[in-house]
């Protein structure tokens, strides 16, 4: 691998594959480990950066470097009306590309993330888009709504803005947020025009959130589950990778953002792809 | 009346005694494989068929005599099961949907399941089932499903109206032959059966040595010391059991999804006491028929029992052979009943011939090939089921058969071990507390990336199957839950059907009871019990009331 190729390069993205293909024992362990489920990402992410000497793509005159999964070999979805195709995008604590201003959280990672995965599976839209805004941690009776100050928030209605644009260029057919809370969802719909119609919440088998519950009721808002961690990879998780795979400028790299997707077979409840 | 398990076809007319029957074995034989190859050749194509289930209970109607204090069974099931279908066809002459149906053994429904949340209908229409029936009982009957009756076959009353035993039909030293069901057709098939075989049915079934022994049956010779006897084939089809059919997307899938779920037949609860006769039509399948690369010849092993003539008239017609050995196999079996009238049929649109082979082969997976003139599509039916006291225990199995496909298919998961350890589960599952005590034969490493060829399979215990074994494997429910992460389903479905494999699990591990275990318990410590392995008139009494009031095996399973 040269160095003179790569002198441009600014952006790496990395896909994991088909992470139902590669399923082991590790995939099943309990979720609640943080470590075991950064095992799970990192082992796929690992895989397809082990593989970069023999297969990358590179847009030289957009600086982007492409390592695919190795696992992979077409993913083009044929019949797009058979399938429901779930996204989440992570915005990770390291999200921010700005100096001067840390917590800002670029709308520009919805249509980068976006792009790619329309060029992976060969599709034109989503079904529904649910964006995670780093750090928001959900709690049913309100108590604590201290990491969404000002600032903030006005950075989570400009990332809502560019999915609403998205949204009425038919690319997504519905939007979602993640950890909202019946205040931030009050707070949320005074401001923004297109209102979230999902909610995606970290489910815990011990109480249901009722007053949650009710409220989505009553606003017609789904009220769904995921268990993934608060930080999905953190930087320190995803140098470590890069420094094991031997990747060439580690240093320089910060994860921005993830893209979890999920590829169902409709009426028949099959996991098609998720990666 | 709760007999015989006779799957689908219900024809009319008078079936042919066996000395006569026997001479149309040929030709039913050779119209039967006609009609599977014109379903087959207008079928095989069939893709993208809808995620359907349907599941199938069976009842037993107890009448009680609280002065005498006995809890007998009711025979008035015929007319029961006779009202309750007229209610069936008036919802339909209304135009309306008739939510439940109703068959001499089982009542069924079908339900579209086109998302999870769908799987919580199942104990819904279960209850329905339950209060549909009660309806037509009298003031002295309950209704109940318990996978067999304790006294069955007992000396002294146990059938209402009583009838005496030594019957011409059966010639059973403990079954009237009134226990049959009176519809024409069972009375056929069990002559059939007695006369095919040549010899009357003999069972023995070990008893539970409690501290007196004896001999039981000290005028039968054929009665093993320390064990139950039985002589009747009554007995066997006198178990309750329940059962699930689902409709694979295409004819590939139903053939992948038919040998995974036939490993799993004996990690599933079974019938108490079923007898075992060596690969006979009650018992595991003889061959794998998957297309899939992970089937490899050796797990097939060297059975090579299937009729000739019929494989190369299947394979001669476009049928792969594998599948050819599947359908000749089935098709070694004589038909155990013939209707004169429906002797002559049109194979292109008649499958009567057909499903007359293939509903007398009770294997503990069955392979459905689609009715004809009708969308539904390629299915399997899970035949291994012991049926539960409460609606809750049997929606759950039912559901987490449901949930064990979709993870076979979005995983690609592999269970494949040789027919031969599958057989060797089976007969350890009979034995008495297997799930806690016994080790089952079951594939290390059930992911599709996995290359190795050493060592495929070891034995586990049900816990670690279903729950997990350290870091060596996932657990069945585990698989599940993480599917539950790649869907979309919504918070109050995840909690409901979370509670449902929570049971499962703890009933794989042991931490619940089942209930021949609560029902041994129940025995014991009954005051009137004598130590002696008996069940007498009153204890029977005491425990049917209690099974009818379901046991609190379950209350923290309680959903509001």
């Amino acid at each position: 691998m040269s160095s003179p190729e790569f002198s441009n390069v600014n952006t790496v993205i990395v896909y994991t594959g088909n992470v139902m293909k590669q399923a082991n024992i590790n995939t099943f362990k309990d979720e609640a480990s943080f470590f075991i489920f950064q095992l799970k990402l990192a082992s796929c992410l690992e895989n397809s950066l082990k593989n970069v000497n023999s297969s990358y793509n590179i847009d030289q005159t957009r600086g982007i470097l492409e390592v695919p999964s190795p696992y992979d070999l077409s993913y083009k979805l044929k019949d797009r009306d058979d399938f429901e195709i779930t996204v989440k995008l992570f915005y990770l604590p390291s999200s921010s590309n700005s100096d001067d201003n840390p917590s800002t959280l670029p709308p520009s990672y919805i249509s980068q993330s976006l792009h790619h995965l329309f060029c992976l599976l060969g599709i034109t839209y989503v079904d529904s888009f649910i964006v995670y805004f780093n750090g928001l941690l959900f709690d049913d009776q309100d108590q604590d709504d201290s990491n969404l100050v000002m600032d903030d928030f006005e950075s989570l209605v400009e990332v809502w803005k560019e999915l609403e644009s998205q949204y009425r260029n038919d690319r997504i057919k519905k939007l979602g947020v993640s950890e909202f809370t019946k205040n931030r969802f009050e707070r949320f719909l005074d401001v923004v025009e297109i209102p979230p119609k999902i909610d995606q919440i970290n489910f815990k088998s011990c109480d249901l959130p009722n007053r949650m519950i009710n409220y989505a009721k009553e606003h017609d808002i789904e009220l769904l589950t995921h268990k993934d961690p608060a930080n999905i990879l953190p930087s320190a998780t995803f140098q470590k990778i890069l420094k094991d795979t031997k990747f060439p400028f580690t240093s320089k790299l910060l994860p921005r953002w993830v893209l979890k997707y999920s590829v169902l077979v409709k009426c028949r409840e099959v996991v098609a792809n998720k990666g | 009346s709760f007999e015989l398990k006779i799957m689908g076809l219900i024809s009319e007319g008078k079936p042919l005694p066996w000395e006569q029957a026997k001479k149309y074995a040929e030709h039913i034989r050779n119209h039967g494989i006609n009609q599977f190859l014109s379903i087959y050749n207008k079928t095989k194509n069939r893709d993208k068929n809808y995620l359907l289930w349907g599941d199938e209970i069976e009842y037993m109607v107890i009448a009680y005599d609280d002065e005498s204090k006995n809890a007998k069974l009711s025979l008035r099931t015929y007319d029961i099961l006779h009202k309750l279908q007229k209610e069936v066809e008036e919802t339909l002459r209304n135009g309306e949907i008739a939510e439940v149906s109703w068959h001499p053994e089982y009542a069924t429904f079908v339900i579209e399941g086109v998302s999870l949340t769908c799987l919580l209908q199942v104990e819904q229409n279960m209850k329905l089932r339950r209060a549909t029936a009660s309806k037509y009982l009298n003031q002295n009957e309950s209704i109940i499903t318990l996978s067999s009756f304790p006294r069955f076959g007992c000396s002294d009353q146990f059938l209402e109206p009583h009838h005496e035993p030594f019957g011409p039909k059966l010639k059973s030293a403990f079954m009237p032959d009134e226990v049959l069901n009176p519809h024409i057709k069972y009375q056929t098939l069990n002559e059939g059966l007695r006369c095919r075989r040549g010899t009357d049915v003999t069972i023995n079934i070990p008893i539970f040595n409690d501290k007196k022994n004896q001999n039981l049956f000290p005028e039968c010779e054929k009665a093993l010391p320390d064990h139950i006897y039985m002589d009747s084939i009554a007995f066997g089809g006198g178990c309750c059991c329940l059962q699930v059919t689902i409709q694979a997307c295409n004819i590939r899938e139903a053939r992948k999804l038919y040998d995974q779920l036939a490993v799993l037949g004996p990690i599933m609860p079974l019938k108490n006491d079923r007898f075992v006769i060596n690969k006979s039509r009650f018992d595991t399948i003889a061959y794998y028929i998957s297309l899939d690369k992970t089937l490899k010849s050796e797990y097939n092993g060297s059975n090579s029992v299937y009729d000739r003539n019929i494989y190369n008239k299947l394979i001669d017609n476009g049928v792969d052979e594998i599948l050819a050995r599947h359908v000749a196999y089935l098709f070694i079996r004589d038909p155990l009943f013939v209707f004169e009238e429906s002797l002559y049929q049109d194979d292109e649109s008649s499958s009567n011939h057909f499903e007359n082979i293939q509903s007398t082969n009770w294997q503990s997976v069955r392979f459905k090939p689609p009715p004809l003139n009708s969308n539904i599509g390629w299915r399997i039916e899970f035949r291994c089921m012991e049926v539960q006291i409460t609606d809750f225990e049997n929606a759950a199995f039912v559901i987490f058969m449901i949930l064990l496909t979709r993870i076979i298919l979005s995983y690609d998961l592999n269970f494949y071990i040789p027919i031969s350890k599958v057989d060797e589960n089976m007969a350890t599952a009979y034995k008495r507390d297997a799930l806690n005590t016994e080790k089952f034969w079951f594939r290390k490493n059930i992911f599709a990336n996995f290359d190795g060829v050493e060592d495929e399979f070891e034995k586990m215990t049900i816990n670690e199957i279903m729950n997990g074994k350290g870091n060596e494997f996932p657990g069945l429910i585990n698989i599940i839950f993480q599917y539950f992460e790649s869907m979309n389903i919504d918070i109050e479905t995840r909690n409901h059907l979370g509670k449902y494999l929570e049971f499962i699990g703890m009933r794989a591990s042991g931490k619940i009871q089942t209930a021949a275990t609560w029902i041994r318990n129940f025995v014991r410590s009954h005051p009137n019990y004598k130590q002696d392995s008996i069940v007498s008139q009153e204890i029977n009494y005491d425990l049917i009331k209690m099974v009818e009031e379901t046991p609190e095996l379950l209350s923290e399973f309680k959903i509001q």
